[in-house]
């Protein structure tokens, strides 16, 4: 028994810390010898006390982790920091720089991403489209709407909702103000309540109800000073008389901009009969425990049942839905994953430069490390030591990146607002703050680990040897080191090929015609209230309007020329409808978008007319009804004929027109830069259902935002209650449409050049430890006779190799993980073979410099003093 | 340091128990009746808080007796004014050691 519990302590004797362990050990084995011996021995009871050295020594180890002993760590690890004040300042500022960008991406990530949207029970509530025969998502029809929402059973609700504003009038000046029509079931389906007052019930969006609105907040503080008596109080919109319910609260919003007043759609008697003019976005909420298939299957099943009823509006017509959070942020996905990628890579990066660094300063510490071995601190606690150093390193540039993310986030969600979606959603709060602390404690821990092995497995003797310093640098460390920087080199190639490629096709991108002179034109939006201008229903008085207010502005000093159209290239939305040709019977051409101008409109903008003529002041209702149509549309309906003179019929509900072609234009790209042109047809705005809202455009040699005041004048002249709104230019509308890719390509651009930094400064590091190391054999060298060029070449060339496996391994790494680029590429491969020679020539460029500066150093030592130095 | 005030029951029956002659581990087990598993952590403890200091026996005590050298305990200064304390505190301490439990004889320092 004495045997056995003796080996059982001396297992026992791993768990206890290697400073204490040799006593420990000698302790408990001496008092049971000394039992066993003694008259009284028992080997029952020998084997009970021997037990209890496991409770003994796991308490030794649990002190070692205890308060007293960590915070003892704690306070070395700071002692450490503030003796080297300068390295442990360009550690700090290198992890802070890495994690402060992560931080930033992630709360970027979140916001957008993965925080739930700000309604009730979010995950259920859908966005509800139409389906076009040839696969697209739509918006539905008014009529279509009524039909689902009375009969899709597993949805609670199904609202539809639309962007407008109106005149506010009777309260001192007249405003514009936004506006967002919506079913009455609008903000029960979204399910938050509102500050004050009611929602819409079921029955305010008859008809025949009496009129009724629901403000914002913004809009109550604004235009009633906060007054509490407002419900029940009137405004005026658009010259009709209607009651205040309710306000919502502060930070009630659906997209991202908050609306002054919601109203309910009442739909007229013929709306509510058209089924096939499709522009109304609808939201549903699902039923509990109803799974998102199941309810698009009741979906599909009710547009079968309805293009059967239908069969003119509806044939081919199916329903789908998807979480409206997907509807909202799907696009902004990959540019954010790919973006979180980088600059994880760019944290990386940072923490293999902050390893080598730890690593050279570890064997410096050789010598205290040894010492304090030799004073009976075991391996662990030195291990605990090192490793507490760094994790405080990392905390510390985890503090401070994650300050510089906060001090930065209204600056960058400022400069996204155009690029992203919720961009208001973006908030550090306890989950960043909680990421923030993660990725600072893993990264401290992968920068601590190799030198802290390093550092631990000191040896004694070399290290107490006087003028032991050369013999220090061990084979293995300056290995590491250079495993280390080959690592560096890879992932900077990494991030600086996707940069490349994502700058070469945005360049491209911005390169694209997009079919029109864009530079020097100022644009502008008026929408005629209903009142005043509806009393012909054929429009004739908003014909007039605006066939005058071109008048107006072309009398403006400055402007060349004006004009006027329904929708502008990149204003982001879309009209179109399906024709038939005459002749033609079976076929039918869905996606033909349409716009309204006035005279002169193509010459404004600078689009070329191809064939036949233009629009001008003979085509008026009376006159036959005309058309122009663009090459798209030309190539698709009419290939290899001139569609001049030909005929189309359009087929709006009640109204079908048959319109002559008389001209073609060039194609004009109105969904940004990026999607080929869509077939479009033009009509004049006086001849046909002439439009209350149209975007004007004036051509000008001068800064068009200098024409401004002007502008406004010019069309107060004409109705001094019409506000202008949405004034821009049209370079700046282009450049908003493709900002989402500016975003990618900037933020990748600045990572990459980080990185690159980064890399170089790795590099020039590391070299400028080795060639300091080396200096006795540099001198050696050169006094048996080595020129400078010799030894400078021999170091060099040492240093590229590294380089050149880093640079290979990276060209590798680039050409699989550059693929996730794919999507946002434009025109370019990404696998693009100049784009990746460039980029090698240019980080062996650097690592060239990076070698020669410290090699140039070594070269100039004097061969004397190199060999007298120790 | 650690105040008085805060000696266990356990912690205050093991330095009573130095105190009274009982030097060595094995025998305070016996003394107080309480078990290795508790008995060894309380002296880790007390030797940190200062109350008793360890030492080892001389060799040749070892080497006569024909067995490896047994480390032994003793109260502090400190540790006897914690004790008075805890016996103030304590009162059962007051009984003589060796009725704690089954019963051991005091040895002889």
């Amino acid at each position: 028994m004495l045997w056995f519990v003796k080996g059982l302590v001396r297992v026992l004797s791993y768990l206890v810390p290697q400073s204490h362990r040799a006593e420990w050990r000698e302790e408990w084995q001496a008092e049971l010898h000394y039992r066993a011996h003694s008259s009284r021995a028992r080997p029952s009871e020998l084997l009970v006390r021997a037990l209890g050295a496991v409770p003994d020594a796991l308490h030794l180890l649990r002190y070692e982790w205890s308060v007293d002993v960590v915070s003892q760590d704690i306070r070395h690890a700071f002692r450490m920091l503030r003796k080297r004040p300068g390295f442990s300042a360009v550690v700090i500022a290198t992890l802070a720089l890495g994690i402060g960008a992560n931080t930033a991406m992630f709360s970027l990530l979140h916001g957008v991403l993965l925080k739930p949207l700000a309604f009730e029970e979010p995950e259920r509530l859908m966005r509800v489209y139409e389906v076009h025969p040839n696969g697209g998502r739509w918006t539905f029809s008014p009529a279509n709407l009524i039909s689902f929402r009375e009969k899709a059973s597993l949805f609670d609700d199904i609202v539809g909702y639309g962007g407008t504003s109106l005149t506010l009038t009777g309260h001192g000046d007249p405003e514009r103000v936004t506006a967002l029509h919506v079913s009455a079931g609008f903000f029960d389906l979204l399910g938050t309540p509102l500050a004050r007052g009611r929602s819409f019930v079921a029955d305010d969006d008859q008809a025949d109800a009496a009129p009724v609105v629901v403000i914002s907040d913004g809009f109550w503080n604004r235009r009633f000073g906060r007054d509490e008596s407002i419900v029940g109080k009137t405004v005026t919109l658009n010259g009709e008389l209607s009651t205040i319910v309710g306000v919502t609260t502060p930070e009630f919003r659906i997209r991202s901009t908050s609306r002054d007043i919601y109203f309910p759609w009442r739909f007229s008697e013929n709306d509510r009969a058209r089924r096939g003019a499709h522009w109304i976005p609808v939201l549903g909420r699902l039923k509990a425990d109803v799974e998102l298939p199941a309810a698009v299957s009741e979906l599909e099943a009710v547009a079968r049942r309805l293009s059967e009823t239908y069969p003119e509006t509806n044939d081919g017509w199916s329903a789908t839905a998807r979480p409206l959070r997907e509807h909202l942020v799907s696009s902004a996905r990959t540019p954010l994953l790919v973006l979180f990628g980088a600059v994880g890579l760019v944290l990386l990066i940072a923490c293999v430069n902050v390893a080598n660094l730890l690593l050279a300063r570890a064997e410096s510490r050789n010598r205290e490390m040894s010492l304090r071995t030799a004073l009976g601190a075991g391996r662990g606690r030195l291990l605990k030591q090192l490793l507490t150093e760094s994790v405080m390193f990392a905390l510390l540039g985890g503090a401070i990146g994650l300050a510089l993310a906060y001090g930065s986030l209204d600056l960058l969600k400022s400069g996204l607002a155009n690029s992203l979606p919720r961009v208001e959603d973006i908030e550090i709060n306890g989950f960043i703050l909680l990421f923030t602390f993660t990725i600072s404690t893993l990264a401290g821990l992968l920068v601590g680990i190799l030198p802290a092995f390093h550092g631990a497995r000191a040896d004694l003797m070399a290290a107490l040897k006087e003028g032991g310093r050369q013999a220090l640098t061990s084979a293995n460390g300056g290995r590491i080191r250079g495993a280390l920087v080959v690592a560096e080199i890879a992932l900077s190639l990494v991030l600086v090929t996707g940069a490349a490629l994502l700058i070469k096709s945005f360049v491209r991108l911005s390169q694209v015609d997009p079919g029109f002179r864009a530079h020097g034109i100022l644009t502008g939006r008026v929408s005629l209230p209903s009142f005043g201008y509806d009393r012909d229903d054929a429009g004739t008085e908003r014909a007039t309007f605006f066939r005058d207010l071109i008048g107006q502005l072309q009398a403006v000093q400055g402007v060349t020329s004006a004009a006027a159209i329904g929708l502008l290239p990149s204003s982001g939305a879309d009209q179109s409808t399906t024709i038939t040709v005459p002749g033609r019977h079976e076929d039918e051409y869905s996606g033909i978008e349409f716009r309204q101008i006035t005279p002169g409109y193509f010459k404004t903008m600078g689009i070329p007319l191809l064939s036949g003529r233009e629009i001008d002041g003979r085509d008026v209702p009376d006159s036959p009804g005309v058309i122009m149509v663009n090459e798209a549309f030309a190539e698709r309906l009419f290939p290899n004929e001139n569609p001049v003179g030909k005929r189309i019929s359009t087929g709006w509900d009640s109204h079908p027109e048959t319109l002559d072609i008389v001209g073609v234009v060039g194609n004009v790209k109105e969904f940004g830069l990026r999607p080929d042109a869509v077939s479009t047809m033009y009509w004049s705005h006086a001849q046909l259902n002439s439009r209350r809202s149209m975007s004007f455009i004036v051509r000008t040699e001068r800064d068009p935002l200098t024409l401004v005041p002007a502008i406004r004048q010019a069309v107060w002249r004409l109705d001094p209650d019409l506000p202008i709104y949405r004034i821009a230019t049209m370079r700046q509308l282009v450049s908003d449409s493709v900002a989402s890719d500016r975003m990618s390509t900037l933020l990748l651009g600045a990572f990459a050049a980080v990185a690159l930094l980064l890399g170089a400064v790795g590099v020039y590091g590391v070299m400028s430890y080795t060639v300091s190391q080396r200096t006795q054999e540099v001198g050696v060298r050169m006094a048996l006779g080595a020129g400078k060029g010799e030894v400078l070449g021999l170091i060099i060339r040492q240093g590229m190799i590294a380089a050149l496996i880093g640079i290979g391994i990276g060209v590798g790494g680039a050409l699989v993980l550059n693929r996730v680029l794919s999507s946002l590429l434009f025109d370019v491969s990404p696998t693009d073979p100049a784009t990746l020679i460039l980029v090698v020539f240019l980080l062996a460029a650097v690592a060239v410099v990076a070698c020669y500066l410290p090699a140039r150093r070594a070269a100039s030592v004097d061969p004397l003093e190199a060999l007298r130095y120790e | 340091m650690t105040p008085a005030a805060r000696l266990t029951y356990a912690s205050a029956l093991v330095l009573h128990a130095v105190a009274n002659g009982y030097r060595h581990g094995f025998d305070i087990m016996d003394a107080s009746g309480l078990p290795s598993g508790t008995v060894y952590p309380a002296l880790r403890r007390l030797e940190r808080s200062g109350y008793v200091k360890s030492k080892w026996e001389a060799d040749t005590v070892a080497q006569q007796a024909k067995r490896p050298r047994r480390r032994y305990y003793e109260v502090s200064r400190l540790g006897r004014d914690a004790l008075s304390l805890a016996l103030q505190r304590f009162r059962l301490l007051t009984r003589p050691l060796g009725e704690q439990s089954t019963g051991a004889e005091p040895k002889e320092a």
